[in-house]
């Protein structure tokens, strides 16, 4: 089977790669959108592409002789729509046989509670989670026209190379400033560790049960955040976490809002200028240093919103159809992902022994 | 033309660019766009038609060819700027035409091509140069300069750390062809590092163990241990993720550090009396300014008014100890990867 994985620059699609090559399931063909971002995969010897899939020459390119297609490709709005509408065509044209859509629960809307896939699209006005309802739309447009569709809704992918809950919630651990959040923190985070995820797009591209469903796929167990706080920490082997005042968390996020809105337009905007200020005085570069800290330890207000929900996503579908089983368990995750850190940033080294 | 302009037209002398990718256009045309002349008489090289026509319309180059060898003979010095594994096949031919190469780091993948690519610039009375930028750092030659005078004692241990987000914008993603070169991050970076290593010691060292992350392909993490007559050298590399980008020469009596990319300063601790930060001259404010000194060197050589700053034979001690640390290197343990069951057929 050649598979041609789209994404295969980011976190989850060089994990399929990887797998993919690792246990020699099927040929792959990587797609990257910028040569940089393939320095990962590279260190397989697989087929690798560039195709950005907002461009008809580069997919046409990209999906000729594939037989399935595990799109983990995502960006702006007009990526996540025109891109996947783009991919969506060429497969049904070039006659795919399998084509796994990879979602998100943010297309459930920041639903309360237990979370299954009965429930419609709930749109909030995120451009990613609104941008994903929309890909999904048209994902399910194209089942309905012959492709061979699976969508799976991962909830808080983590693991090795994981940049978003591992490096970067290592480094706020790290530098002190975080901590328990106390109420504020006792929302529900759905782990799932991303050689489980992998598993269930293994699954997905050869189970005939599968064709024309969505499934969530989450881990093997549903803990706080402030215990995923707590268990990565251990993992790090840092002092205790002390518990953090609510009302200086909000108050800390109200603080730098302004902050972290400046930064943003400057770094769109003027991203290349700073750099270059930066490197040419030390004050300069002090000063972005610490704006970047301060930023980066405090809480944004989107995360004390997802901190304190309390959703819980059923998996009971994709055991009952796919076959789906998530086997590792977060310590056991938290571990290789700690290990990994370790290895690959020095981490917590203070630079050079 | 008067014989004073044809004179001064004499003077400058042709030059080939082979290859138009990144730092074609990021490090030698921006500076050889200062030279109008030399710009006038400039060649450019690419296999890439569209690429070739697009950067000779950008920098206003009238001459641009698809193959080298149709230039080989026209012209006085060729600059050698196209993926690694292509620098000892592209360059011979020129040396052996008796035309004067200024070779993009790395020299060249094994000794024996960096060898053989010496042994032909003799032979037909040219230079072989490279750049390996590092080198023109005045931080670095200060460290150069406090080790051969005995600054710190005797040399115990170098550590060297480099790694960042891979984010060179690479035009043809030579970099990540494991068709083309299985050769990743060491051959790279590990080209800079490991001569920086032999320039500071003043000799080849022993290589002691070497691990990558490679699964067949080109590996984006290595680490390499040395050893130069009792002085161990550690040096980690990186295209993933950020490391400290520090160095730190321990020696007997005191320590230098500085940052990679600090080519502005050093930091001297000396037992017994302190630390002391060196502030180094340099009118470079970006690391492409280096390219500077570095074509106005070239063309100083091609008009015989001076020696490379960076002749081949000086890197031939680093070529050949990353060759042999590509051939004895071992995969880094890396569980998060073993004793998976996934994508197993069913």
């Amino acid at each position: 089977m050649k598979i041609l994985v789209t994404g295969a620059g980011g976190f989850i699609g060089g994990w399929v790669v990887e797998s993919l090559y690792l246990t020699g399931f099927g040929q792959v063909r990587a797609t990257v959108r910028r040569w940089p971002s393939a320095a990962r995969i590279a260190r397989f010897p697989v087929e690798i592409v560039l195709c950005d899939i907002l461009n008809h020459t580069q997919i046409e390119r990209a999906v000729d002789g594939v037989d399935a297609v595990v799109h983990c490709a995502y960006g702006p709005r007009e990526v996540n729509i025109e891109g996947t509408e783009n991919l969506l065509k060429a497969s049904l044209r070039t006659g795919v046989r399998r084509f796994v859509h990879l979602s998100t629960i943010d297309v459930y809307g920041g639903r309360e509670g237990n979370v299954d896939e009965t429930l419609p699209f709930k749109y909030t006005g995120s451009e990613y989670g609104d941008s994903k309802i929309d890909a999904e739309k048209l994902c399910w447009k194209y089942s309905g026209k012959g492709l061979s569709l699976v969508v799976l809704r991962p909830t808080v992918v983590y693991g090795p190379h994981c940049k978003l809950w591992i490096t970067k919630f290592a480094e706020r651990l790290q530098s002190g400033n975080w901590g328990v959040l106390k109420d504020l923190g006792e929302g529900l985070c759905n782990l799932v560790y991303v050689r489980d995820l992998v598993n269930a797009i293994s699954l997905s591209l050869d189970s005939r049960n599968a064709a024309g469903q969505a499934f969530n796929i989450n881990g093997s167990e549903v803990i706080t955040w402030n215990e995923y706080f707590r268990r990565l920490n251990g993992a790090l082997g840092l002092p205790a976490l002390q518990e953090i005042d609510p009302f200086k968390s909000k108050l800390s996020s109200t603080m730098m809002m302004p902050l972290r809105l400046a930064a943003r337009h400057l770094l769109k905007h003027y991203g290349d200028s700073l750099r270059k200020l930066s490197r040419r005085s030390d004050l300069a570069k002090q000063l972005i240093g610490r704006s970047e800290k301060s930023l980066k330890n405090t809480p944004s207000f989107s995360e004390l919103s997802m901190f304190k929900r309390r959703p819980s996503y059923s998996i009971s579908k994709a055991k009952a159809l796919l076959g789906y089983e998530p086997s590792v368990s977060v310590d056991t995750g938290l571990e290789l992902s700690i290990r990994w850190l370790k290895h690959e940033t020095l981490f917590s080294c203070d630079g050079l022994g | 033309m008067t014989k004073g302009s044809r004179e001064a037209a004499e003077r400058w002398p042709t030059i080939a660019l082979v290859g138009s990718g990144a730092i074609a256009q990021t490090f030698y045309l921006p500076t050889l766009r200062r030279y109008v002349p030399i710009l006038q008489r400039l060649i450019l090289v690419d296999s890439d038609s569209e690429r070739a026509k697009k950067v000779a319309e950008q920098f206003q180059i009238a001459n641009y060819f698809t193959d080298y060898r149709d230039v080989v003979h026209s012209v006085d010095g060729v600059i050698i700027a196209v993926p690694h594994h292509l620098h000892y096949s592209i360059s011979k031919e020129f040396l052996a035409a008796g035309v004067h190469v200024l070779c993009e780091k790395p020299l060249a993948e094994t000794g024996t091509e960096a060898r053989d690519m010496i042994r032909l610039a003799e032979e037909n009375e040219v230079t072989i140069s490279v750049n390996n930028t590092r080198r023109l750092f005045p931080s670095y030659l200060k460290v150069k300069q406090m080790l051969s005078c005995g600054e710190i004692g005797n040399p115990v241990s170098i550590t060297y750390l480099d790694g960042g987000e891979f984010s060179w914008p690479t035009a043809s993603g030579f970099y990540f062809d494991s068709k083309l070169s299985r050769k990743g991050v060491l051959l790279d970076i590990g080209a800079h590092a490991v001569d920086l290593i032999c320039w500071w010691l003043g000799g080849k060292p022993r290589l002691v163990s070497s691990e990558n992350d490679s699964f067949g392909g080109c590996e984006a993490v290595a680490s390499l241990i040395l050893d130069y007559r009792g002085c161990r050298s550690e040096i980690r590399l990186s295209r993933l993720s950020r490391l400290p980008n520090r160095f730190r020469i321990r020696g007997d009596q005191g320590t230098i550090e500085g940052g990679v990319y600090d080519w502005k300063s050093v930091i001297v601790t000396k037992n017994g009396v302190g630390r002391k930060v060196f502030k180094v001259h340099s009118p470079e404010n970006e690391l492409l300014d280096f390219g500077r000194t570095l074509v106005a060197n070239f063309l100083n050589v091609l008009r015989k008014e001076g020696k490379p700053l960076i002749p081949a034979g000086e890197v031939l001690a680093s070529i050949e100890l990353l060759e042999e640390a590509y051939s004895k290197a071992r995969r880094f343990p890396m569980p998060w990867y073993e004793g998976s069951t996934l994508f197993q057929r069913r």
